[in-house]
């Protein structure tokens, strides 16, 4: 959320204006229940949110194994993972590429899901239900299942592979093809994208369609001019929520690969995870998570900033 | 005419054959988890074992604890989105409806700090519950999750587009803010309170992250967990680890079917993922 939108936000709920300087009874009520309403959020948000987050600051900034006493080190921390650690630059390679292929193939696959979905099929609901399915039940769950798909010998990958008289790689087990297995199991949990894609593809009015068909447009030429640009803002929504989500993979690395092997899949957050909580390097862990959200944050601001090429949105003046 | 059916049969065939292919890991797991250990690692693969082995839930309930591991889950689940929507509700009934001195400094600050991800906080969070002797405990499972910015945020959006003109009916009958967040707010907010549920309900029962951090003993595993170091064991019974899968999600499984409609409705509403 920019800073402007904040404002935006604040001011649009005016009457925090229209305080008095001095408080009546019916305002001193007011206010006695407004601080008991907060006072278990704001006692959360401290606690869980902002002294965590001072704290996050301060220790990325020193030498701390647990049981010691934390020592400031300034920036050493930052310095040795840029220059002196090849783990961190292998972390951010594995990370980048699973974004770089699951976020795209993902949004064309729900995209294409929305699409069918949004036409008059028979047993439409079910089919639903049907593509949501993966995307609610645990990752854990999720794992263990595609640990038993990707299995060399008893795997059903590789049995249908040996269909056409292949050996199928060892997909887990061999540092060139762990990645792509994982990148093959994320695209089964299309379905958070496919519904929000239907609810986008949902609220195009009707009219632009028959107006297009009474110009003569076919199929195609709808989805180019019509379907895909009033679809903008929501393919921008999902690919920035996806990416963010893409960058944080850590639960089918932990219980599939443990990273490995040889690194393959290591991703920032479990190389953060192997810091701090394996090897109990805090201070590192923690400018580790602050390299990773910046990262994550230059990104989000570069496709929001990009977007207004690309992005149309209805009700705004085109031109000039 | 005959163009056009061709190709709702094709779109209506295209569209059976992908809900069979994501169906296809959930049968072969199923599938998996009631066979013998020789019919799981049979070539060909066998679909329909000879005489379903229903011991591996036995198995997989007594081995991995998985039993004792839902219980937790449920526990620790229901308390936290019970919770969590108290004081969400709380939170932005006060950000939306009450005035008071300082509360758009915090709520400034609030903003400031949602985008903040969750791996960034959790070093100094593990190190507070540790050093709080908190470690091993359901405390330390629950209380972090009661507190929810994106929760708050999103259920002060959702207060903002009720009319005042409420409000000020019910103070004007003699009523106080207390009644107007019962009786005004809290019912005419369900979808909200839907949706907010239904992600915390997602979120906390199939997190793993925070649990692998704070528990150790067997006793209180949450259901991830325990499936985790069923994983992690040197001797590896698939079908019993595919029976002690099939237990995890049939809870979640059963709650979607139950409340699909409003799984569907939230994530539309607000597009966002844990």
């Amino acid at each position: 959320m920019s800073s402007s939108q904040a404002q935006a936000d604040l001011a649009g709920n005016g009457r925090a204006g229209r305080r008095r300087p001095r408080m009546s009874g019916i305002a001193r009520k007011e206010a006695i229940a407004g601080y008991i309403a907060i006072s278990p959020w704001l006692l959360g948000f401290l606690i869980f949110q902002l002294v965590p987050i001072l704290a996050a600051l301060y220790i990325s900034s020193t030498e701390w194994r647990i049981l010691s006493v934390p020592e400031f080190i300034g920036l050493r921390n930052f310095d040795k993972l840029l220059f002196n650690d090849d783990l961190f630059w292998q972390s951010i390679k594995v990370t980048v590429i699973y974004v770089i292929f699951r976020v795209p193939f993902s949004a064309m696959l729900s995209l294409a899901l929305a699409l069918l979905m949004n036409q008059q099929l028979a047993g439409r609901r079910l089919f639903r239900t049907i593509y949501y399915l993966p995307a609610v039940i645990p990752l854990v769950a999720v794992s263990m299942m595609w640990i038993w798909i990707f299995n060399p010998e008893y795997g059903v990958m590789n049995s249908i592979i040996r269909v056409f008289g292949i050996e199928g790689p060892q997909w887990i087990h061999s540092s060139r093809w762990a990645l792509p297995a994982l990148i093959i199991m994320s695209l089964w949990q299309v379905g958070t994208g496919m519904v929000i894609f239907l609810a986008g593809l949902q609220g195009i009015p009707a009219h632009l369609y028959e107006a297009a068909t009474i110009d003569g447009a076919n199929t195609w030429q709808k989805f180019l001019s019509i379907t895909l640009p009033m679809l903008s803002p929501v393919v921008l929504f999902a690919l920035v929520m996806n990416v963010i989500g893409s960058f944080q993979i850590f639960t089918q690395a932990y219980i599939m690969t443990g990273g490995g092997p040889g690194n393959a899949t290591l991703f920032l957050v479990l190389y953060i995870y192997r810091n701090a909580f394996e090897w109990f390097h805090m201070g590192y862990a923690a400018a580790l998570a602050w390299v990773l959200f910046l990262v994550v944050l230059i990104i989000s601001i570069i496709m929001l900033r990009s977007s207004e090429r690309w992005v149309h949105y209805e009700g705004r003046m085109g031109g000039a | 005419m005959n163009l056009r059916r061709r190709e709702a049969i094709s779109l209506q065939l295209i569209t059976a054959l992908g809900a069979a292919a994501l169906l296809f890991p959930f049968l072969w797991m199923i599938s998996a988890s009631l066979q013998t250990l020789q019919e799981v690692e049979a070539f060909p693969p066998i679909w329909i074992p000879a005489e379903p082995q229903w011991s591996n839930y036995v198995d997989a309930i007594l081995n991995y604890n998985i039993g004792r591991a839902l219980i937790n889950s449920a526990v620790i689940t229901t308390v936290s989105v019970v919770g969590q929507l108290i004081v969400c509700s709380l939170g932005a009934y006060a950000f939306s409806r009450l005035r008071f001195p300082g509360r758009d400094t915090i709520f400034l600050l609030f903003l400031a700090t949602m985008m903040i991800p969750h791996y960034v906080t959790i070093i100094p969070l593990y190190t507070m519950v540790w050093s709080a002797g908190l470690i091993d405990t359901y405390t330390a499972l629950i209380f972090p999750g009661l507190f929810s910015p994106f929760g708050t945020f999103l259920l002060r959006q959702f207060f903002n587009q009720i009319p005042i003109s409420l409000d000020e009916a019910t103070l004007i009958d003699g009523g106080n803010h207390w009644h107007i967040y019962l009786f005004v707010i809290m019912p005419l907010s369900r979808a909200g309170l839907g949706a907010l549920g239904i992600f915390s309900f997602l979120g906390i029962w199939n997190t793993l992250f925070w649990p692998v951090l704070v528990i150790n003993s067997k006793e209180l595993f949450t259901l991830p967990l325990a499936l985790a170091m069923a994983q992690g064991q040197f001797v590896t019974l698939i079908h019993v680890q595919m029976a002690g899968s099939v237990i995890a999600c049939i809870p979640v499984i059963v709650i979607f079917l139950m409340l699909q409609k409003q799984f569907i409705s939230s994530i539309a509403l607000s597009g966002m993922k844990q």
